[in-house]
């Protein structure tokens, strides 16, 4: 008995046989698709840069803390400027 | 005009050519550029355009099926997870996508035989050489007899290599629904070589 996977099974000839007659697909297919491939790519690059920014600008019109001004004291807590009674230090950083 | 596939497409020479379809996939999405894309497109168009003629019977409608269904995989491609080939997500958006569109369009008409009015209870075990070894002029004409559903199921399986966890997650079926659609599928097929060619039983 034929196995499914046999290359040489009736359906394989007759996708072989279709492939080979049925026409090209339009040129205009390709470049529609690769029009939404570029729009696509162009619309998230845009997201990417701006969005973000946008984001951050909206929250801080609502009285949030835009995450891109960073502050001294986020500074001194990136660098573990801390003082003995675990405060902050204020900026100018050691004691 | 009709040209023959194996003038199609752009030289082989490209050095894209000898990449691995997920080679090629891990390119586009890395660097986003439209020609690694292109490649896949080459790839696979003219047999996905074939697959949309032969399920929807229509040169025009095959063509915006081939449209759709690259935009589909385009979106997508990041989603692919390489469970499976690539060749065989890309005919599961094309079965898919055929499958639909004949549903929305022929809401009266059963796309698959166990879908119609009275479905035979029990059907008879059809051996899977009965297709495998027809003449492929009769099968061709067998496969255009059966409902679109059923030779769609068929080709997965014996074309495209399906497995039947495959074609179950393709037409978001149960895996035993499936082997009971193959089961029915290849019996309807028997019925209808035994219509067209009565003296030629297999």
């Amino acid at each position: 008995m034929a196995s499914a996977n046999n290359n040489e099974n009736s359906f394989k000839k007759m996708e072989a046989f279709d492939n080979s007659q049925v026409p090209q697909p339009s040129p205009d297919i390709e470049r529609n698709v690769m029009g939404t491939a570029r729009s696509v790519g162009f619309i998230g690059n845009v997201i990417e840069l701006y969005f973000s920014k946008a984001l951050g600008v909206i929250s801080s019109l609502f009285g949030g803390k835009n995450l891109d001004d960073e502050s001294d004291e986020d500074q001194d807590m990136k660098e573990g400027n801390f003082d003995n009674d675990n405060n902050i230090m204020p900026s100018g950083r050691a004691k | 005009m009709k040209t023959p596939s194996s003038f199609r497409g752009k030289s082989s020479t490209s050095p894209l050519a000898k990449k691995s379809d997920s080679e090629v996939i891990k390119l586009y999405l890395t660097t986003q550029r439209p020609d690694y894309f292109s490649a896949l497109y080459r790839r696979y168009s003219n047999k996905v355009f074939s697959k949309c003629i032969s399920l929807l019977k229509d040169e025009a409608l095959a063509q915006d099926a081939t449209q759709e269904i690259f935009t589909k995989i385009f979106l997508n491609l990041a989603k692919f997870s390489e469970r499976s080939k690539f060749s065989t997500w890309v005919y599961s958006i094309t079965y898919n996508y055929c499958i639909d569109f004949l549903r929305k369009r022929k809401k009266k008409n059963a796309l698959f035989s166990d879908e119609m009015e009275n479905p035979p209870d029990i059907v008879e075990e059809i051996p899977d050489s009965a297709l495998l070894e027809m003449e492929v002029v009769r099968l061709k004409k067998v496969l255009e007899h059966i409902p679109t559903g059923d030779k769609a199921i068929l080709l997965m399986k014996y074309q495209d290599d399906m497995s039947i966890k495959e074609i179950a997650a393709t037409l978001d079926k149960s895996e035993s629904a499936i082997k009971m659609k193959i089961k029915r599928a290849k019996h309807k097929a028997q019925i209808v070589y035994r219509d067209i060619f009565p003296n030629n039983l297999n």
